[in-house]
């Protein structure tokens, strides 16, 4: 190995883990002690993790408070150092984290999962929405073998607590609710340049699931009666509101006939 | 005089994108960290196009990482590449410093040893990316906190034979000068007068903390007088070059900025009259 190899070992394995070989390998400053040179780069090195980490889960801070918050980071940080380019990247695992470190307080995996899909909604790719106008024009006939391509903003969580209650209620400084286990969904998606978050009922989680597996007018109809949520002459119409809803907030970006 | 001269331009931060597109501000051009917009899609892309629409832009990296001893991240470059493709900026630059090894990346830029090997290890770097790009790149002499033993010249002498041998263009800190030569205590007019007046292209100015026995390059306040006289002296020398204001921290709303670009621009035409450059 290279002497310029070596000192990139040694001096990023004091940045990391305060291994102190590459002391030797430095000049001792004309003012000043080196140590305090050396800890402007392991300082800013958790700073800068902490900070992105605080950016990106704003709520969550908010709701284990500051020190509690940058006691998890430090330890993710240990756990998950950064791997990519972006900084905002390295953050994207705290979720995975915090459901093995955290399971006895699962919600906070949730809602770190939550808080990620909604920043990742935000950089999704572009594409256009699907105008109510254009649907219109279609013949009745045809409808039962229309499909829907969701716009890529959309996602779907499924939750084991009552999650999105708690970052609704972080989000508007509202008295947070009793944390609970309580099955739920929760669609994330982009409208313009706002991301949004919403409750899903499970009969509109199936025919979330039925529309984005390419299924079809008919056979979303089909999913959401077999799954005993709805009567048949229900389903259609709880299906055509689902459409109605999703077109107007920007969920379907092309329509196709199979 | 510099062919590539973009006037007095402003860090692209994203509190100020509705602001700047709302009242289109008397600044002349952008510069973009590259990293924020590698995304398939969404805000920082929509607001980057629109800007795009009525400033000259120019990408900034922070992770190109050309001094490791990790292998090229193409991946990555790919994807500059395509922002680029994309974007048309006037040209795009990183630092002279690595970020990390063993696929890991530190966020910040450290210091590589001033040596014959590592001069070698960058320039044959540098040829890669700008073959694979397309284009010359600018790198940016970072701020520095330590001097390695190992190293063999000074700074300066080490920047110049990397842009030299390269073939590549330097984008000149003058915050950074000032930071290490506080730091390491030697003359910044030195560093100044070793650069190669073609290669340099750009300048950045900036804010720091004085922490009493050394200085830390935070981006986080505002530009100090001897920073700017600084730039006065860099102006002297290299006469007409795109400068450009960096603020990553503690960010003021636009007038602020635009306040302290006024200042650059007056300084600058300053010494320009003494010296008969031309201003057009």
């Amino acid at each position: 190995m290279s002497a310029w190899f070596s000192l990139q070992e040694a001096l990023q394995r004091h940045v990391l883990l305060d291994d102190d070989d590459i002391v030797d390998q430095l000049v001792t400053p004309r003012k000043g002690v080196l140590d305090d040179r050396l800890a402007v780069y392991t300082n800013a090195y958790r700073w800068r993790l902490i900070d992105a980490l605080r950016k990106e889960y704003p709520l969550l801070c908010t709701h284990l408070g500051e020190e509690t918050f940058a006691e998890l980071s430090t330890a993710y940080i240990e756990e998950y150092p950064s791997r990519f380019y972006a900084i905002s990247e390295f953050t994207k695992q705290l979720p995975q984290f915090l459901a093995v470190h955290h399971a006895d307080q699962a919600y906070l995996s949730e809602l770190a999962a939550l808080i990620r899909a909604l920043s990742l909604s935000l950089e999704s790719a572009d594409a256009p929405f699907l105008n109510p106008q254009a649907l219109a024009e279609v013949p009745i006939q045809n409808w039962p073998s229309l499909c829907f391509k969701m716009h890529p903003s959309v996602q779907c969580l499924i939750f084991q607590w009552n999650t999105f209650l708690l970052w609704k209620s972080l989000v508007k400084k509202t008295a947070l609710p009793r944390i609970g286990k309580e099955a739920s969904y929760c669609m994330v998606w982009r409208k313009e340049l706002q991301s949004y978050a919403n409750g899903l009922a499970p009969t509109a989680y199936v025919a979330f699931q039925a529309f984005q597996a390419g299924c079809c007018f008919a056979e979303v109809c089909e999913a959401v009666y077999a799954s005993g949520l709805s009567s048949e002459a229900e389903a259609a119409t709880f299906v055509a509101h689902y459409l109605t809803d999703g077109l107007r907030d920007h969920l379907f970006s092309e329509v196709y006939t199979l | 005089m510099n062919d590539a001269f973009l006037g007095f331009g402003l860090g692209l931060r994203a509190q100020h994108y509705p602001t700047i597109l709302e009242s289109r501000p008397q600044v002349d051009w952008f510069e973009a960290i590259t990293e924020d917009y590698l995304v398939a899609g969404g805000n920082s892309l929509y607001y980057l196009k629109r800007i795009r629409e009525h400033y000259p832009l120019v990408l900034h990296g922070v992770s190109l990482s050309i001094g490791s001893r990790d292998a090229i991240n193409f991946d990555y470059l790919q994807k500059v590449k395509t922002l680029a493709a994309s974007i048309q900026p006037a040209w795009i630059s990183d630092h002279l410093c690595w970020t990390g090894i063993h696929g890991l990346n530190v966020h910040d830029l450290l210091p590589i040893p001033y040596t014959e090997e590592s001069i070698q290890h960058v320039v044959d770097r540098v040829k890669q990316v700008q073959d694979f790009l397309g284009t010359q790149i600018l790198l940016e002499n970072v701020s520095s906190y330590i001097e390695y033993q190992a190293s063999t010249m000074q700074e300066w002498d080490f920047l110049a034979a990397v842009a030299e041998q390269a073939d590549c263009f330097i984008l000149l800190d003058i915050n950074n000068i000032y930071v290490s030569s506080v730091n390491h205590q030697f003359d910044p007019l030195d560093y100044l007068n070793a650069m190669p007046i073609q290669r340099v292209r750009q300048f950045h100015l900036a804010g720091h903390q004085n922490c009493e026995d050394y200085i830390i390059d935070t981006h986080d306040a505002p530009i100090i007088d001897s920073v700017w006289s600084l730039y006065a002296a860099a102006v002297r020398r290299f006469a007409r070059v795109s400068t450009m204001i960096e603020r990553d921290d503690n960010i003021p709303e636009l007038p602020a900025l635009l306040a302290e670009l006024q200042q650059a621009k007056q300084i600058a035409e300053r010494v320009w009259e003494e010296n008969n450059v031309c201003m057009v």
